[in-house]
């Protein structure tokens, strides 16, 4: 085995043997070549155009930092697919217990998880060499620039890892070791994007002090892996339930003593048994429960908009800094969303609870009706706060009630349309992880090839942005208002598409969930 | 009348025959036990029979109904309990079994009653309100079949039930099987855990590689491949005389002499253990001890699955 490090060795062996990976580096090689390409196109006409071919030559320094910028993004989005998994997976194969009684211990055996899982991080870093070359051959980048670039960029991807690895230590499944990702990390985004911000200041000429910064990120690091070493044993020798289980049943506990919520009031299931476990035995299938989880969520969403608007110096800014909120709001939503759909039917699949419930005579319409029924409520539970931020544009110039009510159709057009191809993708793929990765990487894959081709063939523009939800989003919240009509083209375009395949699904659910 | 009819029933998956060709009847409240090694075929056969897998072809009727036609209503007469156990960990014992008396359209008024009622047949009454996680393997298992006898099905398919489980819980389960025996259902019981269907099953299928080898009641099998059978008869005058004497008896293919008793292999269906003691006897033998061994299904089940 590698170097004397088993599992890691196992796990590049089994990484290497995974086709998705290669077609992950595939996408991810394409997409960055393909945004390289557009960018340096758009810099070659301006500077053809200003004066002359030859003065794009010294013009690298612009190219390089667009490259490390997507570098970096890519980065802090694709590791957590990579490295939220590291020790769920050993959880949910029952390997982590006989894993932990090894020689190895629960030290080295982060050390090689972590390991394992940076192996392929760097590659994804190193395969784009090519491109920061050409940036440097175009002249004004130093190899200086170039070893800091790749420094900066391998910190930024410990620390994600290393948090990532932290998370996926206390989390029960992989799913939630994700979702808790993304969602924590969006409050540490500002550490993650240290070296982004240190080294665009250092290209655009204000050399300063890094070398703190990197002491703070490799403190972040190291502390992240401690902590999940302590956590992983804690869990698993010293305390009784996992760490989500017990803060889940904190916050019930809380709302038992503020009179909203209380566990001896369980109804039982009445007429469909379904709907039952998904909406009324949830907490969010109490009245008051939820409406107080719309309530705060909204607030909280209220507060963020109110302090980002005191907060904006100018009108300018304020134009930028709440659409920019807001996107991340729709990023945020549809993630939960795909996220929280996927295992709906997978999970009652690896249970072996769905071949129980098809064995009753309830029809397979009912069976997937009644295990929406749960994600209904959750739209709702997005929808509203999301809409908050809505209702904060209405301030700005560019924005009118008509942005209000084509966000609010675009919400209930797209979310549904990502729900189904979700729970679709879940009954198709053998993993919950899988179908995740396949959704959330099919679907920006989907967006990203849409807008390389709105580039590249503006004639077609009128057919290409109406399929790309992203494109839409991205103009509406940039208050881009000339190409109106395309909006509700998309809203129609993927209303239709949810409507089709809900009624495809619903009318084949027995066949899709494998009974006759 | 037959409860259950198979008839050349075969189920493939890509260029895999999972179940190739196999036909078989179950007489209405007769306990089918399915012996097999793992992969024989034994889960895939009872999902069909549960309405879960699609035949590739062939032919099955519970209850006079056919499977590809009606297969809601054979839903209705059915109750399965797959390899494990299909529960969900964070119900309360209650809220389950209300669960399923939901999902089989059972009327409100009577869930109550019934819910007792199953619970005392499985000995659970006394962990309604547990979690189900908070069960152990056995109760788990026993809960499993509470909640297929809700709907009060004719047929009980159960794959694996006694896997896992601990000699105790073994128990257990067999008595509450012959007790839902006596009630009249007919169960089909797959396992590879031959001793205890060897004892509990009116009738057994063997199936390897998706092929059913052998079919019929235990003592039918144990006479198809034509199992030895060992008594040790403890004498108080043990000569060679005897034990040569005793060798010519129909039906005995070996006789060992030991110091103080002589170990005598029988050909099983040839002779009865009785008719051997009365034979002995007449011989002049003075017999103070007579022990027939019990007949093994796992020498039964690897002599029917070895290699021409």
């Amino acid at each position: 085995m590698i170097f004397a490090l088993p599992l890691a060795g196992r796990e590049l062996h089994r990484l290497a043997l995974r086709p998705r990976i290669h077609l992950l580096k595939m996408i991810f090689v394409g997409g960055v070549f393909s945004l390289v390409y557009l960018y340096y196109q758009s810099l070659y006409q301006v500077t053809t155009e200003q004066s002359g071919f030859l003065q794009v030559m010294g013009r690298g320094r612009d190219l390089f930092h667009f490259i490390f910028r997507v570098q970096h993004y890519s980065i802090c989005l694709v590791l957590p697919l990579l490295m939220s998994g590291a020790v769920t997976q050993e959880k949910e194969n029952g390997t982590l217990d006989v894993l932990l009684v090894t020689p190895i211990g629960p030290g080295g055996l982060m050390k090689q998880l972590f390991l394992s899982r940076a192996v392929p991080m760097l590659i994804f870093l190193f395969i784009l060499l090519p491109l920061q070359a050409i940036a440097y051959s175009l002249g004004g980048v130093t190899v200086q620039d170039i070893l800091q670039a790749i420094a900066a960029l391998v910190i930024s991807g410990l620390a994600v890892g290393a948090f990532s690895l932290a998370i996926s230590s206390v989390a029960q499944t992989t799913l939630s070791a994700m979702l808790s990702v993304y969602l924590l990390g969006g409050f540490l985004w500002g550490i993650f994007c240290l070296p982004l911000t240190l080294f665009s200041a250092r290209l655009k000429g204000r050399e300063e002090n890094a070398l703190g910064a990197y002491v703070i990120l490799s403190l972040f690091i190291i502390s992240n892996l401690v902590l999940a070493r302590v956590l992983l044993v804690k869990e698993h020798f010293y305390w009784k339930e996992n760490i989500q289980s017990s803060v889940k049943k904190k916050i019930l506990w809380l709302f038992e003593k503020l009179k909203l919520y209380s566990p001896d009031l369980r109804v039982l299931p009445n007429q469909d048994p379904l709907y039952w476990k998904e909406v009324e035995r949830c907490w969010w299938g109490r009245r008051g429960l939820f409406i107080t989880a719309l309530l705060t969520m909204s607030m909280i969403t209220c507060l963020c908009c109110l302090g980002l608007r005191s907060g904006s110096v100018t009108f300018l800014y304020q134009i930028h800094t709440i659409p920019q909120f807001t996107l991340v709001l729709w990023g945020a939503v549809f993630l939960v969303m795909t996220l929280c759909s996927i295992p709906v039917l997978a999970l009652e699949r690896d249970r072996k609870t769905l071949d129980v419930i098809l064995t009753t005579p309830l029809s397979g319409r009912e069976i997937l009706s009644g295990k929406i029924s749960g994600l209904r409520r959750l739209v709702w539970l997005l929808g509203l706060p999301l809409s908050v931020s809505f209702l904060f544009h209405l301030g700005l110039e560019e924005f009118g009630w008509q942005y209000y009510v084509t966000q609010v159709l675009l919400f209930f057009s797209l979310l549904p349309a990502v729900v189904w191809i979700s729970i679709w993708v879940s009954i198709k793929t053998r993993s919950r992880t899988r179908a995740s990765v396949v959704v959330v990487i099919g679907l920006l894959s989907w967006c990203c090839v849409l807008g390389v081709l709105t580039f590249l063939i503006p004639s077609m523009k009128a057919v290409f942005i109406p399929l790309n939800p992203l494109h839409v989003l991205y103009a509406q919240e940039m208050g881009w208002n000339q190409q109106n009509y395309l909006v509700w083209v998309c809203i129609a375009i993927f209303s239709l598409l949810s409507f089709t395949l809900r009624a495809w699904m619903l009318n084949n659910a027995d066949r899709i969930l494998g009974r006759f | 009348m037959s409860m259950i009819v198979v008839e050349n029933l075969k189920v493939t998956f890509g260029s895999i025959d999972a179940v190739r060709t196999i036909s078989f009847e179950v007489p209405e409240g007769d306990v089918f036990g399915f012996i097999g090694p793992n992969g024989a075929g034994k889960t895939t056969t009872l999902k069909v029979l549960a309405t879960l897998q699609k035949p590739t072809s062939g032919d099955v009727i519970i209850d006079g109904k056919h499977l590809l036609a009606d297969p809601q209503e054979i839903r209705r007469v059915v109750g399965y309990v797959p390899d494990v156990f299909g529960t969900y960990d964070d119900f309360t014992v209650r809220e389950f079994l209300f669960f399923f008396q939901a999902a089989y359209g059972i009327e409100a008024s009577k869930r109550e009653q019934l819910l007792t009622d199953v619970l005392n047949l499985t000995d659970l009454q006394d962990r309604v309100e547990q979690k189900v996680d908070t069960l152990s393997r056995g109760m788990k298992q026993r809960l499993s079949i509470a909640r297929v006898l809700l709907h009060d099905p004719k047929v009980l398919l159960l794959d694996e039930p006694a896997s896992g489980l601990d000699p105790r819980a073994r128990i257990e389960l067999r008595e509450l099987l012959k007790e839902l025996q006596k009630m009249g259902k007919t169960i089909i019981i797959s396992s590879h855990i031959l001793h205890e269907l060897s004892q509990l099953c009116t009738c057994l299928g063997i199936l390897e590689s998706g092929r059913l080898i052998a079919e019929g009641s235990v003592k039918e099998i144990y006479q198809e491949v034509g199992l030895m059978r060992l008594i040790h008869v403890g004498l108080e005058n043990p000569t060679e005389e005897l034990r040569a004497e005793v060798a010519q008896i129909d039906g005995v293919m070996d006789v060992q002499l030991q110091s103080d008793r002589l170990s005598i292999e029988v050909q099983e269906g040839k002779i009865s253990p009785a008719e051997l003691l009365h034979r002995i006897q007449d011989m002049g033998a003075r017999v103070y001890m007579y022990q027939p061994e019990a007949l093994d299904m796992e020498t039964a089940f690897i002599k029917l699955t070895q290699s021409p």
